[in-house]
């Protein structure tokens, strides 16, 4: 199994293309920040505005630091990362499929479950190195550039404060829980790849699926808020910024704290929750399909 | 001689299509057995059922003497297999595949022993080269080298012969005498190309819209006592009418335009043409028709 894990691994990272995400990803970030070193000035003030006067006095570059531009990072990429998820698990089989090997790989003594194992675990291991990936560009490299302080997070009409030293755990846990949010993605597009033959349809299919959810999850129609959204993997794939929402006592923050984790908690439940569905789903259709490619 | 392969009433439907019917065959060890039909008839289907990646609808495939829907990673283990074309991942070099599907068999080679392998198949100046700078037949020999890393027992070729140039095609002609008569191997061969067929395959099978049609020693079914000759006459539809109340009746085998095939005896040549020349029938020519093409023709073209 190690040694077929390791192959599935070999092949993803022997590819070309897996390196488009990378290279997006890093293009991205690196605009964001360097829009952020020599623009930021607005940006805190558009940021600030309507949030009243107390804050108006704070120097930008005491907000304007590596935690937040990690979480103006996180904020705009959590959204597209997925796509660039499904280049690589809509592949999986489909890929195979159409380059004519899935034929070769299933008549190995190899059984078909064992082969979608590995295959999705090496598509997991590829988002885990990816996420990784936007990790260090997203906020190590923030810190290096920007320096670190205390996190303001705004939301709506208020905004939550952490001091520095309250803060680095909180993305450990976001990039965790966003971790479960992209497997879930993997494996919607791992799902398609076994009804395919052409690996362009499911990584298609995902995107499309990201695309419409995403807009229904961010519709401001109360009809959709308790018939539709609660439903939608998208919706709970917002949760890593529950990490950042912190309990406050008569207006002051509580160190350490997180506003709701049970809805955290629920979000990462329902997530794993459509990861089994979606794998359930791919595993029972590949065991009984017929190879004709 | 045991069989290797024992396939009973097998049968595979899609929707309301049946692909494969009723089929019923055995391969017995060593030897090269040969599949024939023609584009449709169920082959392709039938290798990917001995192979596991298509389910039969009915029926029982027995491998090795294992049942293969119980047994099917002991009896994989022991099979090398060509699919069609033989594709392989193209962004990775010929030793890259070779490794990567000789551990998917359970292998764990050296680089040694792996360009052993591909020099057998004239490959191990281009080991590190990238499959898509390959030409057709390279990739061909590449196919039949990552069929052949386990050292299978059985080895089942799906068309081998599709869009090589003629050396390509002696190549493989060659390795398939050298696998089953120097290496005592098993061959189970598909192939449109009937004469190369006939030059290769000890037993064949012929299947025909699903249905087997034809089975045994390739010696035994073109039976040189029994030759097909074409004789070219006037019309073969009257001379077939003047041959109704003779003894010759039953030797027609078909009578089209101006041409009649009768089946008989050498010796019973002349004598026909004798009688003939007596009915003051002319006979314009004689062609002893008793190639694999004429048998799988006259078996297959109705």
């Amino acid at each position: 199994m190690i040694e077929l894990l390791k192959i599935e691994i070999f092949k993803i990272f022997k590819r070309p293309r897996t390196y488009i995400a990378f290279a997006v990803i890093a293009l991205i970030i690196i605009l964001i920040q360097i829009a952020l070193k020599f623009g930021g000035k607005e940006y805190v003030g558009l940021m600030m505005s309507g949030m009243g006067d107390s804050f108006e006095e704070i120097p930008t570059k005491i907000i304007l630091n590596g935690y937040l531009v990690c979480f103006v990072i996180l904020n705009l990429l959590l959204i597209h990362v997925p796509i660039l998820v499904a280049l690589v698990s809509g592949d999986a089989i489909a890929g195979e499929a159409n380059m004519g090997t899935l034929r070769l790989l299933v008549s190995k003594p190899v059984s078909r479950i064992q082969l979608l194992v590995v295959k999705f675990i090496a598509s997991v291991f590829y988002t885990m190195i990816l996420l990784i990936w936007v990790a260090v560009l997203a906020l190590f490299l923030s810190i290096l550039l920007f320096g670190v302080n205390w996190l303001g997070v705004p939301r709506e009409l208020q905004f939550d404060v952490m001091e520095s030293d309250d803060v680095l755990w909180r993305y450990a846990f976001a990039f965790c829980f966003a971790a479960i949010g992209l497997i879930c993605v993997a494996a919607l597009a791992f799902m398609l790849s076994v009804f395919s033959d052409n690996s362009i349809g499911p990584i298609v299919a995902t995107v499309c699926v990201i695309i419409v959810f995403t807009i229904l999850t961010q519709m401001q129609i109360p009809f959709y808020d308790e018939t539709i959204k609660p439903y939608l993997f998208t919706t709970h794939m917002l949760g890593w910024k529950g990490f950042f929402y912190v309990k406050a006592i008569d207006g002051v923050t509580v160190k350490g704290s997180i506003e709701n984790v049970s809805s955290i908690l629920k979000s990462a439940a329902i997530l794993i929750g459509y990861t089994a569905a979606f794998l359930g789903i791919a595993f029972w259709y590949f065991n009984r399909k017929n190879i004709l490619s | 001689m045991p069989a290797i392969i024992d396939v009973s009433e097998l049968t595979k439907s899609f929707n309301e299509i049946t692909a494969v019917d009723n089929l019923t065959f055995t391969v017995k060890e060593k030897g090269v057995y040969g599949f024939l039909g023609q584009n449709g008839a169920g082959k392709s289907t039938t290798i990917r059922m001995l192979l596991s990646l298509i389910r039969p609808t009915k029926g029982q495939i027995r491998i090795f003497d294992l049942d293969l829907s119980i047994h099917r990673k002991e009896i994989l283990q022991r099979i090398g297999a060509i699919i069609e074309k033989p594709d392989l991942y193209k962004y990775l070099t010929a030793i890259e595949n070779l490794n990567l599907f000789a551990t998917m068999s359970g292998l764990k080679l050296k680089r040694k022993q792996l360009m052993d392998k591909l020099e057998k198949v004239g490959l191990a100046e281009r080991a590190d080269s990238k499959i898509k700078t390959y030409s057709q037949g390279m990739k061909q020999r590449l196919g039949i080298a990552v069929a052949l890393v386990h050292d299978p027992d059985l080895i089942i070729l799906d068309e081998p012969m599709n869009g090589l140039d003629p050396q390509g095609i002696a190549d493989i002609r060659q390795l398939i005498h050298q696998l089953s008569k120097e290496q005592g191997k098993t061959v189970f061969i598909s192939s449109h190309l009937l004469s190369e067929m006939e030059q290769v395959a000890d037993s064949l099978l012929i299947i025909h819209r699903g249905k087997k049609i034809a089975e045994g020693k390739m010696n035994e079914l073109l039976n040189p006592e029994q030759s097909r000759i074409e004789f070219e006459t006037g019309s073969a539809k009257e001379l077939e009418l003047l041959l109704k109340p003779t003894e010759w009746a039953n030797k027609v085998v078909s009578a089209n335009g101006q041409k009649i095939i009768m089946q008989m005896k050498r010796e019973e040549v002349p004598v026909f043409i004798r009688q003939m020349a007596e009915m003051k029938q002319d006979i314009f020519s004689i062609h002893k028709k008793n190639s694999l093409e004429d048998y799988f023709l006259s078996l297959t073209s109705h």
